[in-house]
């Protein structure tokens, strides 16, 4: 059985809030899957499961604190029961071996929870999930004051708000602005308030720019040769944006320590490859995430981008489409801004803005030609990545962009 | 290094804390200036219980004829009668002091003072004790009234009316709670005319009513006197040396002349002379003031028992002391008050656990109460043993809100309610128990139907 615990994100970390659970009980979980959200003063971060198994019980839910090294979760392993729970005389599911079955278990995990007749009588009346509370009677055992407390805290719970771009941190309630003649005073949307947090926190990581002009007649080349396979495969019509994001995650590949956090005291160094796409909305902004991108084909990224966008625009994002990205595009090209500077997203380490595509006067060969070309700014956490990393990783996107059928080997 | 731990008490709260102490190994001291075990042993549960034992028999044994067994020349020799006591109180003492030796706790004959939160100073040797935590479990003593002529000759607190070399012809008792009730049953069974007054208006105030209404009605046809609302104003000692009780009732003005007055009215914390103020321990009505965790007020100092207030019971001062000796030795233990069993030993015998009916209903208007008589019991017709009834309080989730027993061997049969109530287990869980047959348990199953209305045997 695997013990899941807080992990300790910073040197300073003492506790963490679970803010979100991924799995429940009962089910498998793969090695490496997320599990659970969890938030610290400083940050959003997703816990992975440490190994495969079925995750027999959830021991701290969502708004939980549980302190460093605090027990989250328990994952059973292949041939390990429930019983094997401390402070449970069973939980959850054997593995799920037979799927058409994954009732009983969960039934057979209800029957073996311990807990007084009398607690398990009113939960059920109430329609509690007694595998989500903590006994406090003798030996752990749930007791009816931990179901009533559970009935209490389920109506207090507020129902769950519209997902903003990033979990809302507390921030003290300022003294009340004053208003003069001929101004108005908007409260922050709640979206936007997030977004007034973020970026403020962006501040407190000392970073830097760097800047690059690319070439994009093959890159456009490539995409109208592409265009109408893409549309017919998908239905969507193939953007810059696409090939951008193949072309960056295949940098990332060749560049693995770009896609990192700094995370107090160490570096966090990520093996997936998931890129943040940061949208505009109505009234702020929204980062939807395309998970694996380098394990997409570009026609599946421009699906992926595609109907992320379009969940964006309706507000439909889950939370988890929106967290957990490991490197993140802003791509304001369209908009007719050649260049530009784009804010971290803390706790990512990079971010790269990406300007208009213009025509403009270069020298090839010792002549003067017009070339379509593109600026590409890369920004930088200077905690975790220099400037030759950068570098390199800036170079690796204009050979890509530049000589796209590179893309192919 | 293993923890020191000072105990000022041996009674079943310090000889308990002192030897949990002592099993999660600590060195511990324990300080007793009279016998090992406290009022339990020496002055109150056991003998008492031994006095009761032998007046129940010759009771029984009274009235063997209505069982068909003749038992001629029955008599009674009290002297043996306290022998016997004397002889069950000195072997458990014993048995406490070979504990004693066993957890290897020294034993310090003596009083105890704090002279500071970590010093107990023994009064005479002069010996200072310093350790790592003190437990206070000084128990507490008979509390007197400030009645005119209670200083007389003749009127004893339950300290004495244990150790009377004789039956006494008469006897008043002021009090008729648990105390009084007790001794107004053991000295009735042995002979005495027993007159029994009660300040409030029923004995036993502090228990369901409808249960100290059949007990009062019990053993005032066994021929105890009983008043409630009765003030006793004065007690004199007449020429022939008897004590003239006068008290006042609704109906006026009265007096018996009995041959000794028992005061019986609760008990006191004994918390002088402990250098409680020295140590800086904090007192709320005479008794010593402690969290759940059983720490006084000082860091570091304990207080079980008696000392405590609360329920002054000897397995409510024996948990006590297991909490505080525990929490001393690093395990988080807090004491629960809510599913305490107490027992009156009465004839019929009186047995309680949770909320009484009253207590209940101001908590939830929505109660209900299951009762079952003894009368439809087999087991309790072939006792002789009738009398009484079981009485569940329940609530909407079928729990064990309360229980009161009065009936033949209440104070055993509480202990399955007690179980159920801690375990939380409801209605449906002793409903659908099997309870042997024919036995007084019984009694408790058909009660807990009886809230749900099918009961089978009424």
């Amino acid at each position: 059985m695997i013990t899941v615990t807080m992990p300790k994100l910073g040197l300073t970390m003492k506790e963490g809030t679970i803010v979100e659970w991924h799995k429940k009980e009962g089910d498998a979980v793969q090695k490496g899957e997320t599990l659970f959200v969890l938030e610290t003063e400083k940050v959003s971060y997703e816990v992975e499961a440490p190994e495969a198994g079925v995750l027999g019980k959830i021991v701290a839910q969502v708004g939980d604190v549980v302190p460093v090294g605090g027990v989250i979760a328990y994952i059973l392993q292949p041939g390990e029961t429930p019983a094997a729970i401390p402070g449970q005389a069973g939980a959850a599911a054997a593995p799920a071996a037979a799927p058409a079955t994954a009732e009983a278990p969960a039934a057979e995990a209800l029957e073996k929870v311990k807990i007084s007749p009398l607690a398990r009588r009113i939960a059920e009346e109430h329609n509690i999930n007694m595998l989500a509370i903590k006994g406090t009677g003798p030996e752990g055992r749930i007791v009816k004051e931990d179901v009533l407390k559970a009935i209490e805290e389920a109506k207090a719970a507020p129902a769950p708000a519209p997902v903003p771009a990033a979990p809302p941190v507390a921030v003290p309630a300022p003294p009340p602005p004053t208003v003069e003649a001929e101004e108005e005073l908007r409260p922050l949307s709640s979206m936007r308030k997030v977004i007034a947090e973020r970026m403020t926190e962006t501040f407190t990581v000392p970073h830097f720019y760097l800047t690059i002009e690319v070439d994009t007649t093959e890159l456009g080349k490539l995409r109208q040769a592409l265009l109408p396979a893409v549309e017919a495969k998908t239905g969507v019509r193939l953007t810059v944006t696409d090939l951008l994001i193949k072309v960056v995650a295949r940098s990332l590949e060749e560049n693995p320590s770009i896609n990192c956090q700094y995370a107090d005291g160490s570096v966090r160094l990520f093996k997936r490859i998931d890129i943040g796409l940061v949208t505009s909305v109505e009234g702020g902004l929204i980062v939807p995430v395309i998970r694996q991108a380098n394990k997409k084909t570009l026609a599946e990224i421009s699906k992926t981008r595609s109907e992320l966008a379009q969940k964006a625009r309706d507000r439909k994002l889950v939370r988890e489409e929106m967290t957990g990205s490991t490197f993140t595009v802003s791509n304001l090209g369209m908009f007719g801004i050649d260049q530009f500077s784009a804010l971290l997203q803390p706790p990512e380490s990079a971010i790269l803005a990406v300007g208009a595509t213009v025509d403009k006067p270069v020298a090839r060969d010792g002549q003067v030609v017009i070339r379509p070309m593109m600026t590409l700014t890369l920004s930088i956490d200077h905690r975790v990545l220099d400037g030759v990393a950068g570098a390199n990783f800036l170079q690796s996107l204009k050979r890509y962009i530049e000589s796209p059928g590179l893309l192919l080997l | 290094m293993s923890k020191r731990v000072t105990v000022m008490g041996g009674g079943m709260g310090g000889y308990g804390a002192a030897i949990r102490a002592a099993q999660l190994g600590a060195q511990v001291v324990l300080i007793e200036k009279d016998a090992l075990g406290g009022t339990c042993l020496n002055r109150g549960c056991i003998p008492t219980k031994a006095l009761l034992h032998s007046a129940n028999m010759f009771a029984l044994m009274k009235k063997a004829q209505t069982l068909g067994v003749s038992a001629k020349e029955v008599s009674l020799d009290y002297a043996a009668v306290l022998r016997r006591k004397e002889a069950i109180v000195s072997r458990l003492v014993g048995g406490v002091s070979s504990l004693m030796r066993k957890n290897k706790i020294r034993v310090i004959k003596g009083t105890g003072s704090l002279a500071d939160a970590q010093t107990v100073v023994v009064t005479g040797t002069d010996e200072a004790i310093r350790g790592d935590a003190i437990i206070i479990a000084t128990g507490a003593r008979p509390a007197l009234l400030p009645i005119k002529g209670i200083d007389q000759p003749g009127v004893i607190i339950s300290d004495d009316a244990l150790v009377l070399p004789e039956v006494p012809a008469s006897l008043f008792i002021i009090g008729g709670g648990a105390v009084g009730l007790e001794f107004a049953q053991i000295f009735h069974r042995l002979g005495s005319k027993v007159t029994v007054a009660e300040l409030l208006s029923h004995i036993l105030p502090a228990q369901d009513a409808e249960i100290a209404g059949i007990l009062h009605e019990s053993l005032a046809k066994s021929g105890i006197e009983i008043f409630t609302e009765a003030n006793v104003t004065g007690i004199e000692t007449t020429d022939k040396n008897e004590r003239k009780v006068r008290f006042v009732t609704k109906q006026g003005e009265q007096e018996r002349t009995v041959a000794k007055v028992l005061v019986a009215v609760g008990r006191k914390p004994n918390t002088e002379g402990l250098g409680l103020e020295k140590a800086g321990i904090k007192l709320e009505r005479g008794r010593i003031t402690v969290n759940a965790h059983m720490e006084t007020s000082v860091r570091g100092v304990y207080a079980v028992g008696d000392v405590v207030g609360g329920m002054m019971l000897a397995h409510v001062a024996m948990s006590e002391g297991t909490c505080a000796a525990e929490n001393i030795l690093g395990q988080d233990s807090v004491m629960r008050y809510s599913t305490i069993p107490s027992c009156i030993y009465t004839s019929p015998e009186i047995a309680t656990v949770g909320l009484t009916e009253a207590e209940a209903r101001k908590e939830d208007p929505n109660i209900k109460v299951g009762r079952f008589p003894f009368m439809a019991n087999g087991r309790a017709l072939i006792l002789d043993e009738s009398e009484g009834m079981v009485k569940i309080i329940t609530n909407r989730y079928g729990e064990v809100v309360g229980v009161s027993i009065i009936g033949p061997e209440a104070t055993e049969l509480i202990a399955e309610v007690t179980l159920a109530r801690h375990f939380e287990a409801g209605m449906a869980d002793i409903i659908s128990c099997i309870h042997a047959h024919p036995t007084l348990s019984e009694v408790i199953r058909e009660a807990a139907m009886s809230t749900e209305g099918r009961a089978v045997h009424i």
